[in-house]
């Protein structure tokens, strides 16, 4: 009886040995797997790059950039611009008289706010395009050409295109000559809305903003009048959160009867009181 | 009693001092405004480009971009910033009032029509599968573009209500076809049928199924792809969905498919998944069925949307996970209110200094706050129908009550907001002497002609709503508000010689607090004059008026008999002023609020 006991236990203690022995194996295992990742030649050589999604990764400014460019009135850099909660809001829409419709400011929008954009990322993407390409030769890909940029902003999505590469693997046959990437979001429909209001703005002076809200309902459009006769107006695209922001001043009206009084941005009017 | 209150202009003296006074105030009120008008002329250039990057402003030169062109003339009659219409033919959208370099610069077809009168921009019907937009034909290939269909635009339709009744009228049914051999079917537009046909995309889908079309294809015009009788995959299941630009909740066919409005009745009723049914045909129709559990026949204008429930933040619908959301506002600042209305308010204090109207919008089950324009330049007004109100700003049309003369025409809100504060329907006028600025065709320098006009005696016509001034700035506020200048002549008895004593004789009403009180209230009317208290309930740091008591003329004199008589006139003087300081109140108040 003794003795059963014994065998058993001594099994017992073999048992515990062997499983302490397979964890060691896998910590050894994730440890070599770990070392993989840190030493990019090895990690190229198991896990070879797909071209597509190393320049995938390149484009991600585009985030950043459609925030910006969205609170901001459609220019990274607004030069005619209302101040307006912390932002500088470019008016697209713009008189500085009083009782005058506004003259169109930036009339083709959505070309221009493409423009905006590609020259945002540009740099930072093109530079990420080159660092791409040089592990791409490691690599094994033949990789010849300049590569260009463009943006185009669509119904549902923007597309993002790098076209003047050329990539080819000898082994495999596979090439590139091009590459379109396509991030979802709702800014045309907010451009195509703002081009509406710009209309009205130019032709009445204003407009109403529960008319687009009525045709539009994943739309929110707000419009704030500021006490120097400029409007800010927020378009909110209800699911994505996506906002546009943008100034216009239209059909002002002075304190009192304003005779003669002609309007100068805030900015400017406190930089000559500087002076 | 008002009567009496009032100064006595039937007395000739008291006459001659309130008109040469009246005269006086119009004159300089009216040297303020031609001054201002005649140096902002004289300056008046147009910029090609201002210092502060504006395109095409009329502004004084120092404001011109010295390395852009500018003439001293309006920019209408300019060529370089002629305004136009700038025409983007990618998009086929025609953007008014724009400057012919504007649009050059942004590479767009400039024309000369400012209201974009041009073919290019002509509207028309564009019908795009099951729906419609009233656009350009250009935009029209646009947006038929982005769906894959061919281009139906129908230029004989000119008005967009007719356009929209037209896309209902649209062909809608089953598409079936056959993919690598086995049926399917797609609930779509004859044209998107035909789009299959051709082997064309559909939407942003990739090609059908990932296959290629290797039957015939057919159009079932009203049936639904879950119809028995034509024998593809697709069935019934218990699910719902949303569909975008539609309003309800839809049965979802296990190819993916909308078939009719959900209606949990009906989940197993085949003849309910075989054709399409109207809205009106279905459950519920002329409610919102807001969180219905069986009905999705969601209406937008009357406060319901297809919504996953979890999102409308309800109960879980019998079937499916979609649900008709409530976009009514439970809780806004005027109550429960319902989605599309809208309402007025102003500052708790109205129409004291610094306040302004509002809009509010009830939409989407979100309350929106519109403020209409500053200086009260703008108010609110609202009405409502069958108890749903609506409400817009307005145009504070203030501007020429001061110079209404009769009550009626003081009145005439086809022209005007005013109110008449007078005891008779007319009030007396003078004539006086002012110029007229014509301006010019197209903008050019206009003539200053002398002109006559009636000016009344006194103001007995005021704005509804007071408007707000820039008192803090020097010139127009202080003109204004001097329109309230009032000037009130007592006359005294003098009595006795030794033990003198005053009796009044005439205009006696002038010394009593009323008085006073009344010219007061007269003057806050005009605008942001006189002793107003600013929009959170605070007075200005100054009086904001002066009252004045000086003897004019002793007209006779006793002499020193004992019961020698002497009159006196007194002259009581109530000076208007804009009200002063309290722009910094505001301001403490706007920061810490």
């Amino acid at each position: 009886m003794i003795m059963r006991e014994g065998i058993k236990r001594g099994k017992i203690i073999n048992k515990k040995s062997q499983v302490t022995l397979w964890i060691i194996i896998a910590i050894v295992i994730i440890a070599l797997i770990a070392l993989i990742f840190y030493l990019t030649p090895l990690k190229t050589i198991f896990f070879p790059s797909i071209p597509q999604v190393e320049f995938e990764g390149c484009v991600e400014k585009i985030d950043e950039a459609l925030e910006l460019i969205g609170e901001r009135g459609g220019s990274m850099n607004p030069a005619l611009g209302y101040a307006y909660e912390g932002e500088k809001i470019e008016y697209l829409c713009y008189t500085n008289q009083y009782y005058k419709t506004c003259t169109m400011q930036q009339p083709l929008l959505k070309q221009h706010m493409e423009r905006e954009i590609l020259d945002y990322i540009k740099p930072e993407t093109l530079s990420c395009i080159e660092n791409v390409k040089n592990d791409l030769r490691k690599q094994g890909w033949q990789v010849s050409g300049d590569s260009d940029l463009n943006i185009e902003i669509l119904q549902d999505n923007i597309k993002i295109s790098i076209s003047g590469i050329n990539l080819r693997k000898e082994d495999t046959g596979e090439s590139y000559k091009k590459f379109e990437f396509y991030y979802k979001s709702r800014i045309y429909d907010l451009i195509m809305i703002t081009s509406s209001i710009l209309n009205w703005e130019a032709r009445y002076g204003d407009s109403e903003t529960t008319t687009y809200m009525a045709y539009y309902p994943n739309i929110k459009v707000e419009k704030y009048k500021q006490e120097d006769g400029s409007k800010v107006y927020k378009l909110t695209e209800r699911e994505s959160q996506e906002k546009f922001v943008f100034a216009t001043r239209s059909l002002s009206w002075p304190g009192g009867y304003g005779f003669g009084e002609i309007y100068t941005p805030r900015s400017l009017s406190l930089e000559n009181e500087k002076k | 009693m008002r009567k009496n209150k009032l100064i006595n202009i039937n007395n000739k003296k008291t006459r001659n001092y309130l008109i040469v006074f009246l005269l006086v105030a119009v004159f300089l009120l009216s040297l303020v405004y031609f001054t201002s008008l005649v140096s902002a002329q004289e300056v008046k250039y147009c910029c090609e480009k201002t210092i502060y990057d504006a395109w095409c402003q009329n502004a004084p030169q120092e404001q011109c971009n010295q390395e852009f062109r500018s003439t001293p003339t309006s920019c209408e009659a300019t060529s370089f910033c002629k305004l136009g219409c700038c025409y983007d033919s990618s998009e086929g959208i025609c953007m008014e009032n724009t400057p012919q370099k504007v649009c050059d610069l942004s590479e767009g077809t400039w024309s000369e029509s400012k209201e974009c009168d041009i073919p290019q921009c002509n509207l028309g019907c564009c019908v795009i599968g099951t729906q419609a937009a009233y656009v350009s034909l250009t935009r029209c290939k646009k947006l038929s573009s982005f769906y894959g269909l061919q281009t139906d635009f129908r230029k004989q339709i000119n008005s967009e209500v007719e356009c929209l009744s037209l896309a209902s009228l649209a062909d809608e049914g089953a598409c079936v076809y056959e993919v690598d051999f086995v049926k399917s079917c797609k609930f779509t537009s004859r044209q998107g049928c035909n789009n299959i046909k051709e082997g064309m995309k559909i939407g942003n889908e990739t090609e059908i199924t990932g296959g290629s079309v290797t039957g015939n294809v057919s159009f079932y015009k009203d049936y639904l792809c879950s119809a028995e009788e034509l024998g593809n995959l697709c069935g019934l299941t218990k699910e719902t969905t949303c569909i975008e630009g539609k309003d309800e909740v839809y049965f979802k066919d296990s190819c993916g498919n909308p078939a009719n409005i959900y209606d949990s009745s009906k989940i197993n009723d085949k003849a309910y998944w075989r054709k399409k049914i109207s809205k009106a045909e279905s459950c519920g129709f002329g409610s919102a069925n807001i969180n219905s559990g069986g009905c999705g026949n969601c209406d937008y204008f009357s406060g319901s949307i297809c919504k996953n429930y979890k999102t409308a933040k309800s109960s879980k619908p019998s079937y499916g996970n979609n649900i008709c959301q409530d976009l009514n506002c439970k809780k806004t600042s005027d109550g429960s209110k319902r989605h599309g209305e809208s309402w007025c308010s102003t500052d708790e204090n109205e129409d004291s200094v610094g306040s302004r109207y509002f809009r509010h919008i009830c939409m989407n089950g979100e309350e929106i706050l519109e403020p209409c324009a500053d200086f009260r330049q703008e108010e609110c007004i609202q009405d409502s129908i069958n108890g749903f109100s609506q409400a817009g700003c307005r145009v504070n049309r203030w501007q020429d009550c001061y110079s209404q003369s009769e009550k009626i025409d003081c009145e005439n809100t086809d022209k005007r907001d005013c109110v008449w504060k007078y005891d008779r329907d007319e009030v007396e006028t003078r004539k006086v002497e002012t110029t007229t600025t014509i301006s010019g065709a197209e903008g050019a320098a206009g003539t200053t002609l002398p002109t006559e006009v009636s000016q009344p005696v006194t103001i007995a016509c005021f704005p509804e709503h007071a408007p707000g001034l820039k008192f803090w700035e020097e010139g127009e506020a202080q003109g204004i508000c001097s329109l309230a200048n009032t000037q009130c002549e007592v006359e005294f008895e003098k009595k006795g010689l030794i033990f003198s004593s005053k009796d009044c004789k005439s205009g006696c009403e002038c010394l009593e607090d009323s008085w006073k009180q009344e010219k007061l209230v007269t003057c806050e009317a005009i605008g942001d004059c006189g002793a107003k208290i600013n929009f959170v309930g605070i007075k200005g740091f100054k009086e904001g008026y002066k009252t004045k008591t000086e003897k004019v003329k002793e007209e006779e004199s006793g002499g020193g008999g004992l019961f020698g008589i002497s009159l006196v006139l007194n002259k009581l003087g109530i000076t208007g002023r804009a009200v002063e300081k309290q722009v910094e109140v505001k301001n403490i108040e706007k920061e810490r609020v």
